[in-house]
Formats: C-alpha cells, sequence, structure tokens
C-alpha cells in the first residue's frame, strides 16, 4: 500500500495542486479559518485523502481542550472530507487564566503530564470519531526536566491512546541534531507502536549563531531527512496513509514544488516496490 | 484531596507558572524548570518568535487604524508586552482587545475614534460570518446571481428580495474617513463581498428603505410595498422606484434576489 501524497496548502502551492504526483493535502485549520471564505479550503480539487492539522488543541495542559475550538475543526473537517484531524505534542495555553504563549512548547514529560495528555487525546478521539486522530511529535527549541526522555513519553501517550503518529521526520532529525540522540533509533523505537501512521517533511537550517537547527519550513528537505524519511517509510510500510510535505517561508518555483512532492512518493515506490 | 488528583493541582499550577511566564516574555521564571542542555538563550528564542509572530498578527488585524496614531508602532509593542494573548486567539481577538486597550489608555480624538470604529466594523462582520457560516455563504451564492435576475425585478412579482444579513452599522462622528459632502453624524454600513469587506455611506431615505427591508425581513417588492402602505402613512413608494434602489444595492452587494 502506497501512502498517499500532498502539500501542506498555502496560497502559494495552489497553482501546483493539479500536479499528478499529489493526491492528498493537509489543511492547516488556523489558515482555513477565514470567516468570509466562501468556497471549501481544498477549492474544486478533490482529493484522494484530506487531513485537518490543528496548532491549539494543546494536548498537554491540564484541561480539555475548548468546545468551540473542537467544533470548529470538526467543521472544517466535515466541509472538506477529512478523513483524519492531528496536533502537536506539547501545549500552548495556560487554559485556567485563558492564556495563549502564541506557539506550542514541549510540556514537562512527567507522569502527571502523560495522564493529561492521554486523558485530552481520548478526549478529542471522542469528538471526532469516526475521523483518525494523530498526534505530531514537535521540534523543541527547549526541554523542561521531568520523568520521561521524549522518546518515552511519545511511547506511552501512544501506547495508551491508540491514536495514530503524525511522525515529523524533520522534528527527530532537529531534535537529534539540537539535543544529541540517535533519529534512526528514535524512529526505530517508536514506530512499532501506531496502528497507523502519517508523516511530515520540511526543510529549516543551521543557525550558527544559535548553533541550533531551526525547524523554520523555509529551504528545502535536506539529504538527511529524505535518508531518514527511506528508514521511516521501511519500517512502518503498510501502516503509513499520508505524507505531507510544509512549506511556510521562501517558496520555491513551480518546479520546485513539483519536484519535492514527486521524490517523496518516488522513494516510496521503490521501497513498495524493492528492486 | 487524593494523592492522584494532587498530583494534577500541581501540574496545573507548574503549567499555569511556565505558561503566564512565557506568555509575558519573563524567561527568568522558568530556567529553574529546564532540561540539562537547554539554555535560557533557546527560551528567548521561543518567545522573541512567539511576539514577532504576534505582531504580524496584530497589525493585520488593525490596519484600519495604523495611519491614525503616529506613534502606533511602540503602541503595539507596549500592547503586546502588557497584555497577553487570549486563550484560543481566534479571528480578529487581539486586535478587538487592542482597540479596546487603546480607547482606554489613550483617550482618542473623535477622528481617531472613526478610526477605530471603522476597524471594529470590519471585526463584526468577520466575527459574524464566523457565527453564521451557512446564512454567509447562502446570501454569497445569491449574490453571484443578482445581476441576472436584477433585470427581472420588474417583471417578475414573484422574486424576493434579501438583504446582506452580515451587514454591520457604524456611525462616523468626523469626517475623517469620509467625503466632504457627508452629512454628519454619518451612518456607515459594513458588509462582506466575496472575500472583501465593503462600505457605504446611508442616509435620508435610502436609509429609511434599508431600515424598512431589515425590519420586514427577506419578502418581494409587493409584500414590502404592502407593509409600507401599513406602517408609512406620509410618503409614497412607488414599485419601479423601489426596484431600481434594490438594483442599486445589489451591485453594491447589499442585497441579493431569490
Amino acid at each position: 500500500m502506497l501512502p498517499y501524497f500532498g502539500y501542506a496548502i498555502r496560497e502559494q502551492n495552489r497553482p501546483i495542486l493539479d500536479e499528478p504526483a499529489i493526491d492528498a493535502a493537509e489543511i492547516t485549520f488556523e489558515r482555513a479559518d477565514d470567516p468570509l471564505r466562501i468556497d471549501r479550503y481544498v477549492a474544486e480539487h478533490d482529493f484522494e485523502y484530506v487531513s485537518v492539522h490543528a496548532l491549539k488543541l494543546s494536548v498537554g495542559s491540564p484541561e480539555p481542550p475548548g468546545r468551540n475550538y473542537l467544533d470548529a475543526l470538526a467543521e472544517i473537517a466535515r466541509e472538506n472530507g477529512a478523513a483524519s484531524v492531528s496536533d502537536h505534542l506539547g501545549f500552548t495555553r495556560d487554559g485556567h487564566h485563558g492564556i495563549e504563549m502564541g506557539h506550542f512548547a514541549p510540556m514537562p514529560y512527567t507522569r502527571e503530564a502523560l495522564d493529561a495528555t492521554c486523558r485530552n487525546i481520548d478526549l478529542v478521539q471522542r469528538h471526532f470519531d469516526p475521523l483518525h486522530f494523530y498526534i505530531e511529535n514537535i521540534a523543541c527549541l527547549f526541554q523542561f526536566r521531568g520523568d520521561y526522555s521524549e522518546q518515552e513519553f511519545l511511547l506511552n501517550v501512544l501506547a495508551r491512546t491508540g491514536c495514530g503518529w503524525l511522525l515529523d521526520v524533520t522534528n527527530v532529525y532537529a531534535n537529534a541534531l539540537n539535543f544529541g540522540f540517535d533519529p534512526f533509533a528514535f524512529i526505530a523505537t517508536v514506530i512499532p507502536i501506531p496502528q497507523r501512521l502519517q508523516i511530515h517533511l520540511a526543510g529549516g537550517y543551521w543557525d550558527e549563531q544559535a548553533e541550533f537547527y531551526i525547524d523554520s519550513h523555509s529551504h528545502p528537505i535536506p539529504d538527511a531527512v529524505w535518508d531518514l524519511y527511506r528508514h521511516a517509510l521501511t519500517l512502518g510500510r503498510g501502516r503509513i496513509e499520508a505524507v505531507f510535505i510544509e512549506r511556510d517561508q521562501e517558496f520555491p518555483d513551480e518546479a520546485g514544488w513539483r519536484s519535492e512532492i514527486r521524490r517523496a512518493r518516488e522513494i516510496a515506490e521503490e521501497i513498495a516496490v524493492p528492486a | 484531596m487524593t494523592p492522584r488528583i494532587e498530583k494534577q493541582e500541581t501540574y496545573r499550577e507548574h503549567l499555569s507558572r511556565i505558561a503566564q511566564s512565557l506568555a509575558a516574555g519573563h524567561n527568568t521564571d522558568v530556567f529553574e524548570n529546564l532540561a540539562a542542555g537547554s539554555t535560557p538563550a533557546q527560551v528567548k528564542l521561543f518567545t522573541d518568535g512567539n511576539f514577532d509572530k504576534r505582531r504580524e498578527k496584530l497589525s493585520r488585524q488593525v490596519e484600519s487604524v495604523a495611519g491614525a496614531f503616529p506613534d502606533f508602532d511602540d503602541l503595539l509593542e507596549r500592547f503586546i508586552h502588557e497584555i497577553p494573548l487570549a486563550a484560543y486567539d481566534t479571528g480578529a481577538d487581539d486586535g478587538e482587545r487592542f482597540l479596546q486597550w487603546l480607547e482606554q489608555t489613550q483617550k482618542p480624538t473623535d477622528e481617531q475614534r472613526d478610526y477605530i470604529g471603522c476597524q471594529r466594523g470590519r471585526h463584526a462582520v468577520e466575527d459574524a460570518a464566523r457565527r453564521n457560516r451557512l446564512a454567509h455563504v447562502r446570501f454569497q451564492d445569491l449574490l453571484g446571481l443578482a445581476g441576472g435576475l436584477a433585470d427581472e425585478l420588474d417583471k417578475n412579482r414573484s422574486l424576493v428580495v434579501y438583504l446582506n444579513p452580515m451587514r454591520v452599522w457604524t456611525r462616523f462622528e468626523t469626517r475623517e474617513l469620509l467625503d466632504e459632502s457627508a452629512t454628519l453624524p454619518a451612518e456607515v454600513v459594513f458588509f462582506p463581498v466575496a472575500g472583501d469587506i465593503h462600505t457605504a455611506v446611508l442616509e435620508g431615505e435610502g436609509l429609511d428603505r434599508i431600515r424598512e427591508l431589515a425590519s420586514f425581513g427577506p419578502c418581494t417588492l409587493d409584500a414590502w410595498l404592502r407593509k409600507l402602505d401599513h406602517y408609512v402613512v406620509t410618503e409614497c413608494v412607488g414599485r419601479s422606484a423601489l426596484a431600481t434602489f434594490c438594483r442599486e444595492l445589489s451591485e453594491m452587494g447589499l442585497v441579493a434576489f431569490g
């Protein structure tokens, strides 16, 4: 079984969404949530697979996600015929005092955080059923002290909730560079657990001054990430539903857009049918 | 309190402290919680990035007001550091809170208040469309057909006239955003057309007609005229004049037919 392939839709890649290598699309909820929009966000395209990607479920918060936000996500999913919803393994707010940080951060990987996260994901899965829910490993700028490593925490979340894993290969690569672990081993350890997977690919850059890999979605996918992608496709064969490429800055020309998604598909085809 | 609930409460307080500190950019408050290998510089990278994104988004949400305050960029900067982003930050929530803050802290002039009212009108249209998306989409679909139906208005007596349900009114007290000829105070209506927000200044008879249609609801021209016979005794409106008026409103995007 080949995964579906597509881009996280941005206005800049709409002109190439008819590319034959593309049969899927990811809708970032916060971009699609334009109240004056009249047409479906996916417009006239008839994708085989659509996923809605959220930024503010904040599953690591002690409080459950707000009902209005869940309903708005479900509505965008319904309007665009989505098969799944995803968000990040992190927290974005102090729900008790109604304060948003602006972007998700990793929660302290503690037992209490694990309980809260699993409780929230259970609730999210019940809300979106029959759509599948995927949790994405994030690229961390920093980490808090806790009882678990990121890998252990993620393993526990996937095992306890049974949700899908949105394996962001670039995030694994970034964290491995920044925090010093083996990204191949990370993927090999976690990937047997989830029943279903999606994959994210993107390109960032090495910030010389900060001595840090920044997951900026602003560059072509680096070769090291393509290597990790091959590794993930091999180990996750038969369970990977979709592969999405994200690009948010310094957009490529038409040939650039087309070449990355074609490459993602070609690699998967090579692995599905070994020479 | 059971040990489990106690732990949950501890986690709630712990995360609450972290989130509040990071939201306010009080990075030093979280340094003691960092894992080995994480540095204060990395936390600063996170909070600086969040402030940058918020500033950029907020600027777009209040762009109508930018020209009205000479120290606008400084005001934005003060606001994002004084007032944390609200949970979920839906639509133009942050922009609305900035406008409230401006009114409370800056004692705006009448001219500046008109700019604020203009921006609020735009936000209110978006908010209305978000709360009743179905009505917004239905009207815009009808509006797409209105050009063809407008010519039938004189003959087709079953055509129903619809007023854009997402209209929002505000009142301008100065001519800062108006033509020199406008009467003050001016009643200004904001309404969506496709993906944009349009405005119109209405006065006199035109304003009366809009209020009538809003009150009578979607109706045919004949039903509108019958109701006018009941409610208005001082003036006589002809069917042809009403049809012409509706066609003009339709070209603006305020009225559609179905």
